[in-house]
């Protein structure tokens, strides 16, 4: 196996991986992820002196079991990655084709609307706009896509305008096909791999946002286990029991740079042009 | 004396045991001498080009063969003592004025580059000297055009200033890759004789790339014919387009040149005995080669 | 002097009585985007100067010029690419300069277009056959679609396998063929060739142009061969339009223009072409 389809078999390994656990959490989960038990509080992983049997990864604070919260929490994850990321992939792909195939005023529109949307800082917008919808995991979701389109719009964009001169959207034209036909049928497959790893990227970056708000506590108000809040409590934890945090932490790496390996990787593999 | 540029036997393949991409290429560049390099696309032409320049991509190696400069075996020198050599010796007259040019950058900038770090010279030096130079490839408002940026000067202008920046170091070897290719005719014209001229004024020997018999003809003393990274013929310009008995491709690739007068006796197609013929010695040499190379 | 006045009259003594196209007054300008102003409309540059000529029926007709002759603006202006800014372009008689939406779309499969680079014109995420295909699913040919697709490789001397194939995995000639198969896939009555030889090495160009006359013989087309090659040219076209800066200097036959060139500007085109012959005088001839 060369290289590149390692490293494809090794983030598609992990994100299926993340699928069961998330789907089958009741299941795999060996501990009720709610469950606190004060006797059982900062029990240390399985490897340390002090452990228990059935507490794998070990125990917060309040005795819940670390290994089951952070399957929970991949359905979270998981959630948001794909409403979100599905999202504003779907709103910014849409516009910057338009602005990039049609240019002239409706590239004009849209592009203004992209540069006054950049121009506030992400991360503040996403607070306020959570703020504003209330917390929750729609707003969470809802937030992501509404300011996260920008990225997709402007490559798509730029990608857009870049296939648009090519020769075979004229020989489109020539023999009949209408603009916009030939915008989805002729330059849409040509911007689509790039969608492809933009899209991945994307749900790498909504699985740190959505834990950057759980961290500020914006995200879903329950005690539902989500790897961001999980990280906010390991946080202060981090003398007694670092597992606490470092758990939840390995597991929002590797799904990051899993998604972004991800994206690459099935590129690379399918795109005809590559092959 | 021996000839400016020997090349002996130069073999090059992909890495890695892949297919031979220049087949035990031999062929010598004298003093003072163009040296055509003619073939189709995939021939190999640019291929011997990368490999004197030093400029063969990663994914190459060369298997067997010498290139001699002046003498000196460059495969056979330390990459840095190579780079030197090939530096202070050689110069590209690139395809593509527009890419070969940095569009961030002032044309004076660009030649007089070269000038300050190959050969040690100040810039108050350089400058005048790129100055003659521009003058010397009749380029009217050298001053103007030292100061202008690439997009501000029109392709043959781009070309011009490509051909100053060759000659500046005074090579004594010049490979020009495919020089007019992209130009319109009219300009094409005007570039060969400049070409020409220059190499004249300065004795540069030179290896021209080209794929045009019709260029060939005009500026080239000697000739070398490739066929799938093989030297399929070698000889002077003149026996091969007075019809004396040459190579049946070389030939072929004449009568396949269009000609404006003699509309039905050019854009043959080459006959495919001759192409038979060629690929089944590049299959035969492959299968000794491959014999002599089990590993 | 020009060959033809600007204003020649219809069946004048170089004109067929029935041309398939016939151009009068053709002027094209485009705003100039690079000198855009902050504010206004930017100002316009006049590419093609009140063009008129006439394509005979059944014949090739070479255009040729240098780059920035508007050649190529000329030639997406036959197959209504471009909108003319005024004059008249008569396709068998009828007015086509100001066609839009239905009138247009009828007009689609008589007008074809064959592309410079076809690693540019064909689609490289689509296979040869669904590329073959488009042309006739959007115009409605849809019965025996495969048969039509097959004869249209068979045409341009392409195996039916190159279907399955994507344009990268073909060569450079294969890939011209495909966009000839395009073209003709629909049985226009006229196609416009952009510069389809010059990426091509001479020996697959002389595949090509064998393969264009015999098309061109058997299938009844008319085509506008647009090149800055006079050699090739003067070999595939009847019939000659010399372009420099968007107006015509000269047009007529083929082999009268390359005989005695009237305009000075053909002679130096012609004049400029290297042929494959030792000529020591060549390169100091001024020109």
């Amino acid at each position: 196996m060369d290289r590149a389809s390692l490293r494809l078999w090794l983030a598609g390994g992990w994100l299926g991986a993340l699928v069961m656990m998330a789907v089958f959490a009741p299941l795999i989960a060996p501990q009720d992820p709610l469950a606190q038990d004060l006797f059982l509080e900062r029990l240390p992983p399985a490897w340390i002196d002090g452990a228990e049997p059935g507490y794998l990864l070990g125990t917060d604070s309040l005795g819940r079991d670390v290994l089951s919260r952070v399957i929970y929490g991949a359905r979270i994850a998981l959630i948001v990655a794909v409403l979100a990321g599905g999202a504003a992939c779907l709103i910014g792909t849409t516009l910057g084709l338009l602005a990039g195939y049609y240019r002239g005023w409706v590239d004009t529109v849209i592009s203004r609307i992209v540069d006054i949307w950049m121009s506030f800082p992400p991360v503040l917008f996403a607070i306020l706009l959570v703020a504003v919808l209330g917390t929750g995991l729609h707003s969470v979701i809802i937030a992501i896509a509404v300011i996260d389109w920008t990225r997709f719009c402007r490559v798509v964009r730029a990608e857009t305008m870049q296939q648009a001169r090519m020769e075979y959207v004229e020989s489109a034209l020539v023999y009949g096909r209408s603009r916009f036909g030939t915008l989805v049928k002729e330059v849409l497959p040509n911007v689509l791999p790039t969608i492809g790893v933009l899209l991945s990227l994307e749900m790498g970056i909504a699985v740190i946002v959505e834990a950057i708000l759980s961290f500020v506590n914006l995200s879903i108000p329950t005690d539902d286990p989500t790897w961001g809040g999980m990280i906010a409590e390991g946080r202060t934890q981090i003398h007694f029991a670092p597992w606490v945090l470092v758990v939840p932490m390995i597991f929002l790496f590797l799904t990051v740079l899993s998604f972004s390996q991800f994206g690459e990787g099935m590129k690379d593999r399918f795109d005809p042009v590559l092959r | 004396m021996s000839a400016f540029l020997e090349i002996e036997g130069l073999t090059v393949r992909l890495a890695r045991g892949g297919p031979r991409l220049l087949r035990d290429v031999s062929l010598s560049v004298e003093r003072q001498e163009v040296h055509g390099l003619v073939g189709e696309s995939g021939a190999g032409k640019s291929m011997i080009g990368k490999a004197i320049a030093g400029l063969l991509p990663r994914a190459v190696e060369v298997t067997a063969g010498a290139i001699r400069l002046d003498g000196a075996d460059l495969l056979a020198m330390r990459p840095a003592a190579r780079r030197r050599l090939i530096g202070a010796k050689t110069a590209i007259i690139p395809q593509d004025p527009l890419t070969a040019l940095n569009p961030c950058r002032r044309i004076g900038g660009q030649i007089t580059d070269r000038l300050i770090r190959t050969l040690g010279w100040d810039a108050g030096r350089a400058t005048t000297r790129a100055r003659e130079m521009l003058d010397e490839v009749h380029i009217r408002e050298p001053e103007r055009v030292l100061r202008a940026y690439p997009h501000e000067l029109s392709g043959g202008m781009r070309q011009r200033v490509l051909i100053a920046a060759a000659f500046a170091a005074e090579p004594e070897l010049i490979i020009a890759d495919e020089p007019t290719t992209a130009l319109d005719v009219t300009v094409q014209k005007q570039i060969l004789r400049l070409i020409a001229e220059m190499q004249d004024r300065h004795h540069t020997a030179m290896l021209f790339v080209t794929h045009d018999m019709g260029v060939v003809a005009k500026i080239c003393q000697n000739v070398s014919v490739l066929y799938a990274g093989k030297v399929m013929h070698t000889g002077s310009a003149r026996a091969l387009f007075s019809g004396a008995a040459t190579h049946p491709y070389a030939e072929a690739l004449i009568a396949a040149t269009p000609r404006f007068d003699r509309p039905e006796e050019s854009l043959l197609p080459v006959p495919a005995e001759v192409t038979e013929a060629l690929d089944a010695e590049i299959a035969a040499d492959d299968a000794a080669w491959g014999a002599g190379h089990a590993a | 002097m020009p060959r033809s006045p600007p204003t020649m009259p219809r069946g004048g003594p170089d004109m067929p009585p029935d041309p398939l196209i016939e151009v009068r007054g053709l002027r094209l300008s485009l705003p100039d985007l690079n000198a855009k102003p902050l504010f206004g409309a930017p100002p316009r540059i006049e590419i093609l100067k009140g063009l008129d000529f006439a394509i005979p029926r059944g014949t090739i007709t070479g255009i040729v010029g240098e780059s920035g002759s508007g050649k190529s603006t000329l030639g997406r202006c036959l197959v209504r690419l471009y909108r003319p800014t005024a004059g008249e372009i008569l396709f068998d008689g009828q007015d086509i300069a100001g066609l839009e939406g239905l009138g247009l779309a009828r007009l689609r499969r008589d007008l074809q277009m064959i592309f410079q680079d076809p690693m540019s014109s064909l689609n490289p995420r689509h296979r040869i056959g669904r590329i073959i295909r488009g042309p006739l699913q959007v115009n409605g040919l849809t019965d025996d679609l495969e048969t039509r697709v097959s004869d249209a490789l068979r045409h341009a001397q392409l195996p039916t396998t190159a279907a399955a194939r994507y344009p990268h995995q073909l060569s450079g000639g294969q890939r011209q063929r495909v966009g000839i198969a395009r073209a003709i896939a629909l049985a226009p009555r006229f196609i416009v060739a952009d510069e389809i030889v010059s990426g091509l090495d001479v020996s697959t160009q002389a595949q090509i142009i064998t393969l264009l006359e015999r098309l061109v013989a058997e299938m009844g087309l008319t085509m506008a061969f647009i090149s800055h090659d006079l050699s090739v040219i003067r070999r595939l076209c009847s019939h000659v339009i010399v372009l420099q800066g968007g107006e015509i200097v000269e047009q007529g036959e083929t082999a009268a223009i390359f005989e005695v060139p009237a305009h000075p500007y053909t002679r130096t085109l012609r004049d400029a072409i290297p042929l494959p012959e030792i000529d020591e005088t060549w390169l100091a001839v001024s020109g």
